[in-house]
């Protein structure tokens, strides 16, 4: 039995289904990331788990409990909003003692509670500053510690680091993994970036129009996406429809596209020998464009009429192929992930 | 923040003694000797002040005005404010006929407003307010609803209600205390100022509360009214009066209001 266990979850607006009998299995103390395009149910989805919306059939069992039908107070559910949430007219220390009032508990253990996670979250400094005059990313952490402060069993976090800008958000996510690492908490994390999908989930679940496409762990969803529309979200894979397989590596008789990433495409020049690589399928291209994307080097090549990026490493002694110049690339076997639809 | 330079402060003294000036020379006019043809009056008297404070109907209308401007403030933000916020909260379709309504008894000719006003009081629908200050009380609630509305509005808008709520909720509260602890402290500016407007406006009234109760209850500008085609320099101490009451009234109401949400 999982810790938190959604169990064929429906939920409708009217006439419109946002979702329909879905299912998820969080295990204790993990990260789920939960992304998707706009508009497919993230929100609607947490917001059900956190008993703000009410699902029209389905139960949600959180550590052996039906929460169900339990109130949003009673579900020992901490959420983290977009946009922060804080209540503007008090210190950053009040906003974090509010939680811990409304449960009663004695003066001086809600001064313990609250200088413990100010300590933790590095607030020290803002402790009684305004959230007006706090940055987004202290905002966002305030709002965190607000929500970790009444230890929940679970945490959830809806796109919280998509209103910061690229380096902080950076610098949260980091702070966010170490601090799940030492506190140990349980958290469904919504986001629709695919860098900090991957690098927080213990778990990642794709959503689509109302439904799980694929669950798994990272690495699983990076290298073997489900479907196209997978590939599509964890990184600008090559795709290769049965037809342009045949055409461009001689391989006949398919039935699905392949999904190559970029990375796993060997380059090399034109004259050199085809690699003794018996699985590799090969191909002749021509280089179009050559941009440097940071750590890899993005090579835009011309097979035929089929457009294939190309990725290499940006090592100092690394050969960069020029505008025009003819090349090979070879793709292994194991590189090559088949999929339909 | 912009630091405020000493060039700032100068201009910002300059509009302000400007602003002041008209008031400076009425309280001038009021202990007044002789003022004519002269910059300054020839000498200074409190003959004025002593004649008028020695009129009873002079006390009497500052008593009636102050009855009037605090009964207002005892009564119309309690049913204007709660309204504003439960249609923003939760009634945000409905809220934009309330904009409208709210700027209604403006657009609408003063007399028509007040025979309306006497229409409703005069036992018609069984009530019966007139002649007596409760009238002018109810009657200032409609035209002071904008007074809170709009500035309250303000503040409301740079609030997420909703996510507020529900943050709440999350943390064990429920909408209630949400309401009473976040979002009423967040549009306090708001109800300062429509505090002190509905309070400016029930002092410095006077077509309504001539039309509605007259000489029943005379407020002071219902006496400057009358004093007015007399002596000049009355009414010049009537004036100096009234500035002073509306000044310290509103310090009251600051004073108040930001007492109360520091606590
Ligand atoms: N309160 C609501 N009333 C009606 N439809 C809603 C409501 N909330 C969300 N929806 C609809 O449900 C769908 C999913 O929305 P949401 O869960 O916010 O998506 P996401 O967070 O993945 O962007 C959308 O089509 C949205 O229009
Ligand atoms: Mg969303």
């Amino acid at each position: 039995m999982s810790y938190v266990e959604i169990r064929e979850l429906t939920k409708k607006f009217d006439t419109t289904t946002v979702f329909e009998n879905i299912n998820l299995d969080v295990d204790e103390g993990k990260i789920c990331v939960l992304v998707g395009p706009s508009g497919c149910g993230k929100t609607t989805l947490l917001r059900a788990v956190a008993g703000l919306t009410h699902p029209d059939s389905g139960v949600i069992r959180l550590d052996q409990r039906d929460v169900t039908k339990v109130e949003a107070k009673n579900r020992g559910v901490g959420m983290v909003f977009q946009h922060y949430a804080l209540f503007p007219n008090m210190t950053v220390e009040q906003n974090l003692a509010f939680g811990l009032e409304q449960k009663k508990l004695p003066r001086p253990e809600i001064r313990k509670k609250v200088d413990g996670v100010i300590e933790l979250m590095g607030l020290g400094p803002r402790a009684k500053a305004r959230p007006a005059a706090l940055s987004g990313g202290q905002k966002q952490r305030v709002a965190l510690a607000r929500a970790l402060v009444l230890e929940p069993k679970l945490l959830l976090l809806d796109e919280p680091l998509s209103a910061l800008d690229a380096q902080i958000r950076k610098r949260l996510r980091d702070e966010l993994k170490r601090l799940q690492h030492d506190v140990g908490f349980t958290a469904i994390f919504v986001t629709h970036d695919q860098e900090e999908a991957l690098m927080l989930g213990d778990q990642v679940a794709i959503m689509q129009a109302g439904r799980f496409v694929q669950i798994g762990a990272p690495a699983e969803i990076y290298n073997r996406p489900a479907n196209l529309a997978v590939a599509n979200f964890v990184g600008d894979f090559n795709i290769f429809d049965p037809a342009t397989v045949e055409r461009l590596f001689g391989v006949a008789a398919q039935t699905s596209s392949w999904a190559v990433r970029p990375e796993a495409i060997d380059i090399s020049p034109a004259d050199r020998k085809a690699s003794a690589n018996g699985g590799a399928v090969e191909t002749e291209v021509t280089v179009m464009a050559v941009q440097i994307l940071g750590a890899m080097v993005r090579h835009y090549t011309r097979a035929q009429d089929v457009m294939i990026k190309v990725d290499l490493l940006n090592k100092p002694d690394q050969r960069l192929f020029q505008i025009g110049e003819k090349a090979r690339i070879s793709i292994a076997r194991n590189a090559i992930a088949e999929m339909n639809e | 923040m912009h630091e405020r330079s000493a060039r700032d402060w100068i201009w910002v003294g300059l509009l302000g003694c400007l602003q002041l000036l008209p008031i400076f020379a009425i309280f001038l006019n009021s202990v007044a000797v002789d003022w004519a043809g002269t910059i300054l009056p020839d000498g200074y008297t409190l003959a004025h002040v002593q004649n008028i404070l020695k009129d009873p109907r002079f006390l009497q209308s500052i008593q009636n005005s102050l009855i009037v401007g605090f009964g207002s403030l005892l009564v119309t933000p309690f049913i204007v404010v709660p309204a504003i916020l439960v249609a923003h909260c939760y009634f945000p379709t409905l809220d934009k006929y309330l904009a409208a309504l709210v700027i209604l008894p403006y657009a609408v000719p003063g007399i028509v407003l007040a025979l309306g006003l006497l229409r409703i009081y005069s036992g018609n629908y069984g009530i019966v307010l007139n002649g007596s200050p409760w009238i002018l009380i109810f009657g200032y609630m409609p035209l002071a609803a904008p007074l809170y509305y709009v500035p309250i509005k303000n503040n409301l808008r740079a609030l997420r209600v909703t996510e507020l709520f529900e943050a709440g909720r999350l943390l064990g509260a429920s909408d209630a205390l949400i309401l009473w602890r976040v979002v009423l402290p967040c549009v306090r500016q708001g109800l300062i100022i429509g505090l002190v407007m509905n309070f400016t406006l029930a002092i410095s009234d006077f077509v309504y509360a001539n039309l509605l109760v007259g000489g029943h209850f005379p407020t002071l500008q219902i006496f400057m009214g009358v004093l007015n085609g007399g002596s000049g320099r009355k009414l010049s101490v009537l004036i100096t009066t009234y500035f002073v009451v509306i000044f310290v009234a509103t310090a009251i109401v600051v004073w108040v209001t930001s007492r109360r949400s520091e606590a």
